[in-house]
């Protein structure tokens, strides 16, 4: 048979009705839609088992237990621990995002140096540890040639710090500015904590008690107990402040003023108090106080200072007086840079309802004791102002530092004035320890990053806030860091070793040994069984025993509500009125700021997460510019509707911003978010925003000699 | 066919307490971890933003200083008688399990976006763009939710994994997975809510908090006449936040006290 | 003349149809599978038959559930080093999984048969009361003497054996139909099996 045209077309139609007959058709339609649902470019999931590590959060100072879920060994999630008193299964937005920071492209990969063009190029660990010790090495026995700032409030790698410092001759160890430094300069040694769970009527001056305030998680929780759904209150809660932020939006009441002016409330309440009868005989200042707030704080001049109606403080007052375990809470609105006067008034008035150390009331906590020979007392570390400091160096006063290590904290964004900062370091040799890359780093001459929490040892001692003295662990979830990192304890023992000074560890897992071994000797228990509130309610709690070490490198928490010492009863008459401030009215900078730090901008020492970005509302940030709020009576008086562009200027500096109106600010006020505006980190972060520390304005308040810029004024204009 | 009328035994909800919710967005963050959403870079930009669950503001709309503010998260409502439902034309979206949870199959998906103009509730999102994750994020995917491409639908399944897990942890213990404890199944952003303003639980079983609080006076469902019969309560004491639930005129009365 | 012209072309179409047809079948069933699948051999040799009848193990010594109630499938290195931390025997694969996975902390890349999209999920949990192999979702290796081979789909990189969906919704129609009490709740909701 010839091939000829006609055959082959039969030949091609048998085959056609041949295919028909095998499964070719049907496969290669199926194949191919299986093969578009596996895009090369959309990643796979990976297989494993589940399994939680417990550990303790570093990313902010509230200290909240974590489980950080693994599937197959890698980490995928952060969730909330329901066996620690901190955090008892809740978790905030920035703890949650905690896993995917692992990857946040803004890590530092490996130690770098600085080159002269500016540019960091990568550097080995042994290279990196010779250079720090050598430029330490310069400044050995030059008195406070070394600084360091930590960010790291509750850590005992502070105890590294400053015994390295002082091997070297320098007094120089700062903290990043919380409310730590404030309850200082009123209580020299231990904290003062806040027995929220035993409270029945809450009063909080300022602080955003819910959000970025203290033990934020464990404030919820004792919030959300006292609020039980489809039950009546068991607590009222009072939030004292300029604005609907969050601690505001959710207490059952909210009070208005501006910030700074918290102290003078709270004056004004003591003098419906005592106009009332009201006695603290236990207080041995108790006569001077009462004829200070009697003659000064009277109801027309609060009125006059605070724009808070007398009956309204008079029903503050009332309401106090009809609670059973009234607490009262000082602080600021964005946790720092407030003031001994606010902080003082606010406690005195704790001290004439004599709940001190009594359930509900207000705790005065110990310290636990230092593990590394030659560090100084947390307490000492503590009352140190950074802020001061650093102006001293910009204005000249102090000697500019040689050396300035700075670990877990970015100064030179998140302190008021940071071109200040910027300036009075510049000549600094700066090392960063940062595992990101903040804007300290992109200015540091070193770069020795140390791992996230999640790759590390580390510890929580008692966050300021808590009600309870406290230690938990930070233990590592993965087995290996991702990147070249070294734990920063581990790199200050090698360079001390190096330097021949004896801090007397070989490791920084020996340090946090030896500091579970002292709680043995201290009278603690776990929280497994009885909870720290439930202990000060009257329920008695184990001693803890058998190996603290085994216990506690578990997950553990160890716990004490003891009474460290003997606390001398006083009202603070005297600091109160010596640091009470000027009733003048600032007319070049006419509108309160009222700045918010909320754990949705992440942390002082961390950006805005990527997971934490769709949090933010399209009234707070329209692509690279943010938003700040103002009543509509406020906008109308400077000529402003929303969605106008605004300048917001300080003293030093000025932010421009999008104005929204909200109704949940204070007369003649502007809330501003802190968090926005970072020139370093990653593209998640970056040039969002502006930050508004460089707008505060910071003062020296009269007889604690303390920098405070928490009561910022600004002056506003259409941009 | 009316499948989707269908009358389940099991009903899972939530009951979100609005006077307690802060607004803090911890939900929203475990949300986004729990079922592999990928990060984006300018979240400022809504249309193009997943967010299964979204905290919305409140306000009572008064000025200074009587303004009252209030959050209310919402998740997909999983209504008993979906809008979705009926539109989708390849039954990619479906309420067809015991548990009246509202399927959402993105295998399926052709993103023709039916749905999302059906929802009443805006709780549907279209993947305008495959998802990009930083690199080394994507070794924190979990194995639990599978990435969804470009052209489809998702939106939020009340966490559908866990309940599956609940159910195998009940086989495994030889427990009745069709009769699951109050507690056993409970989507991510409820575990994680740091005041506790969400329950979650069984709306038919008499030992689940749920079936009570959903029965109060204070707790109301969003846009009820639409009869779309949502399977998420709210709950708040404040009238104000209740009227804002539905679009009610000015003389209505809404329930509660 | 029109009947031979007749003739030649009843022939000459029937033949090369036929030819045709016969090439397509054998295309379709034989050449297409060839092409479409490549042959991949285990990393290890593995007898289930001597671990079950020579050392009397169950199924589910190695292939058991987790707590959590899920399954763990293929036993890691920890499960088969609990005998095998250190060569038992002279066999060659058995020393290079001492050697070149234990040892090394590698875990041995198994090749699976029955993997599923990502955008599956199974629970096997559900399914226990069913004999894994009778009910045809997986290959009968439990009395075998050497693993099968393993074919993956070049297009769609799946294993050739890879349980597709009708046979899932197939099953789960006939049961629930039989059992319609016990399997309340729709048993094919596309939603049971994906994720």
């Amino acid at each position: 048979m010839a091939l000829n045209r006609r055959s082959f077309l039969t030949f091609a139609a048998g085959g056609v009705a041949g295919t028909l007959f095998t499964p070719v058709i049907w496969k290669s339609i199926d194949d191919t839609a299986i093969w578009t649902q596996n895009w090369p470019w959309i990643p796979r999931l990976e297989y494993g088992p589940r399994a939680y590590a417990a550990t303790t959060c570093k990313l902010c100072p509230a200290g909240c237990g974590l489980n950080i879920r693994t599937a197959g060994g890698r980490p995928v999630a952060a969730e909330g621990r329901t066996d620690h008193p901190l955090s008892q299964g809740g978790i905030c937005p920035l703890g949650a995002a905690a896993v995917q920071l692992l990857y946040a492209p803004a890590r530092i990969k490996g130690p770098m140096q600085k080159q002269a063009d500016g540019t960091h190029q990568p550097i080995s660990w042994d290279q990196a540890e010779a250079l720090l010790k050598e430029k330490l090495a310069e400044q050995n026995g030059k008195k406070d040639a070394v600084v360091c700032v930590s960010g790291d409030e509750n850590g005992t790698i502070n105890e590294l710090f400053s015994a390295l410092l002082g091997g070297l001759g320098s007094d120089g160890c700062f903290l990043m500015p919380g409310e730590q430094i404030v309850a200082s300069k009123i209580l020299r040694e231990g904290s003062i904590g806040y027995d929220l769970e035993n409270a029945d009527f809450v009063l909080v001056f300022g602080a955003d008690l819910l959000d970025g305030w203290g033990t934020a998680v464990r404030n919820k929780k004792a919030y959300g107990a006292a609020h039980p759904m489809g039950e009546e209150a068991s607590a009222e809660y009072v939030y004292v402040g300029p604005t609907q932020n969050v601690t505001g939006g959710a207490a059952d009441q909210w009070v208005s003023i501006a910030p700074g002016m918290e102290g003078v409330l709270a004056l004004g309440v003591a003098y419906h108090l005592l106009q009332g009868g009201m006695t603290a005989p236990q207080a041995h200042d108790f006569f001077a106080y009462r004829n200070f707030v009697i003659n000064r704080y009277t109801p027309e001049y609060v009125e006059r200072l605070t724009g808070v109606a007398p009956e309204q403080v008079a029903e503050l007052a009332r309401k106090l007086r009809s609670a059973n375990k009234p607490l009262i809470i000082p602080g600021s609105t964005i946790a720092q840079g407030g003031g001994v006067f606010n902080f003082a008034a606010a406690l005195s008035l704790n001290m004439l309802f004599d709940n001190v150390n009594s359930a509900g009331g207000i705790q005065v906590l110990p310290d636990l004791p230092t593990v590394v020979s030659g560090a100084k007392e947390p307490a000492q570390v503590r009352a140190k102002d950074l802020v001061a400091y650093v102006q001293g160096v910009a204005e000249g006063k102090v000697s500019k530092p040689a050396v300035c290590l700075v670990y877990e904290a970015n100064p030179l964004f998140a302190l008021p004035l940071p071109d200040v900062t910027a300036q009075a370091f510049d000549g600094t040799y700066l090392v960063s320890f940062s595992t990101f890359y903040d804007e300290t780093a992109a200015q540091a001459d070193l770069l020795l990053p140390t791992p996230t929490f999640i790759e590390r040892f580390d510890d929580v001692q008692t966050p300021y806030g808590s009600g309870f003295a406290s230690y938990s662990l930070t233990r590592p979830a993965i087995r290996q860091p991702i990147f070249d990192t070294k734990p920063t304890g581990d790199v200050l023992l090698a360079v001390a070793k190096a330097l021949g000074i004896d801090l007397g560890f070989a490791s920084f897992d020996k340090v946090l040994e030896a500091k579970v071994a002292v709680l043995s000797e201290l009278e603690g228990f776990f929280t497994d069984k009885v909870q720290p509130w439930e202990a000060r309610a009257g329920k008695a709690p184990a001693a803890a025993s058998g190996n603290l070490w085994r216990t506690i490198s578990r997950g553990a928490v160890w716990a004490s509500i003891t009474e460290p010492f003997p606390t001398a009863m006083q009202l603070g008459s005297t600091i109160i009125s010596q640091t009470a401030p000027p009733d003048a009215e600032d007319w070049t900078f006419p509108v309160s700021l009222a700045a918010m730090d909320s754990r949705t901008y992440g942390s002082r020492h961390i950006a805005i997460p990527p997971f934490c970005l769709p949090l933010l509302g399209e009234q707070e940030i329209q692509g690279d510019v943010f938003y700040v709020w103002m009543n509509s009576a406020t906008a109308r008086s400077y000529g402003l509707q929303a969605e106008d562009r605004v300048t917001l200027t300080g003293p030093n500096g000025s932010c421009l911003a999008k104005v929204r109106i909200f109704e949940g600010v204070g007369r003649n006020m502007v809330a501003a978010p802190l968090g926005f505006g970072h020139t370093a980190w990653d593209k998640f972060s970056r040039n969002k925003g502006d930050n508004i520390y460089k707008v505060l304005t910071v003062r020296t308040e009269p007889g604690s000699n303390l920098a405070v810029w928490a009561d910022s004024r600004v002056r506003i204009a259409k941009a | 066919m009316v499948l989707y009328l269908k009358e389940f035994k099991i009903k899972w909800g939530m009951v979100i307490d609005l006077d307690r919710c802060t607004g803090c967005g911890a939900c929203m963050v475990a949300c986004q971890a729990e079922n592999n959403i990928a990060p984006p870079v300018d979240a400022s930009n809504k249309r193009y933003s997943l967010t299964w669950l979204l905290v919305y503001q409140l306000s009572n709309k008064q000025p200074y200083p009587n303004h009252d503010v209030a959050y209310m998260p919402r998740p997909c409502l999983q209504c008993g008688k979906p809008n979705c439902v009926p539109v989708c034309p390849v039954i990619a979206t479906d309420k067809n399990q015991e548990g009246g949870i509202v399927s959402q199959v993105n295998a399926r998906c052709i993103g023709c976006r039916y749905c999302m103009a059906a929802c009443p509730y805006h709780a549907r999102y279209f993947n305008w763009h495959d998802p990009v994750w930083p690199e080394g994020m994507e070794k924190t995917l979990t194995p639990d939710v599978s990435t969804r491409p470009r052209g489809v639908v998702e939106k939020c399944l009340f966490c559908h994994h866990r309940y599956m897990a609940a159910r195998d942890k009940a086989r495994i213990e030889d427990r009745d997975p069709n009769a699951l404890a109050e507690g056993d199944y409970i989507p991510a952003c409820v575990e994680m809510c740091p005041t506790g303003a969400m329950v979650f639980g069984d709306l038919e079983n008499p030992e689940h908090k749920v079936h009570k609080l959903s029965k109060s006076p204070y707790a109301f469902r969003l846009l009820e006449r639409l009869n779309t019969k949502p399977q998420v309560y709210y709950y708040s004491k404040r009238e104000w936040v209740r009227k804002q639930g539905d679009n009610y005129l000015e003389h209505e009365t809404v329930g509660g006290v | 003349m029109e009947e031979k012209k007749g003739g030649t072309s009843a022939g000459g179409v029937v033949l090369p149809f036929l030819l045709g047809f016969v090439a397509a079948l054998a295309f379709g069933w034989w050449g297409v599978p060839q092409l479409l699948y490549s042959k991949k051999v285990q990393p290890l040799v593995f007898t289930h038959q001597n671990h079950i009848e020579l050392y009397g193990m169950m199924c589910d010594d190695c292939h058991s559930f987790r707590r959590d109630g899920s399954f763990a499938g293929l036993p890691d290195n920890a499960k088969c080093a609990e005998c095998h931390s250190f060569p038992m025997g002279d066999h060659p694969d058995e020393i290079k999984f001492v050697e070149e996975y234990y040892e090394k902390g590698i875990e041995v890349p198994w090749l699976v048969y029955q993997y599923q999209p990502d955008n599956v999920f199974f629970s096997h949990a559900a399914h226990r009361e069913y004999d894994c192999a009778t009910a045809g979702c997986h290959p009968d290796v439990g009395s075998s003497n050497e693993l099968p081979a393993y074919y993956e789909n070049r297009l769609t990189k799946y294993s050739r054996d890879t349980m597709k969906m009708k046979d899932c919704e197939r099953c789960h129609a006939t049961v629930a139909a039989q059992e319609p009490e016990r399997f309340a709740g729709a048993p094919n909701a596309c939603q049971i099996c994906h994720k």
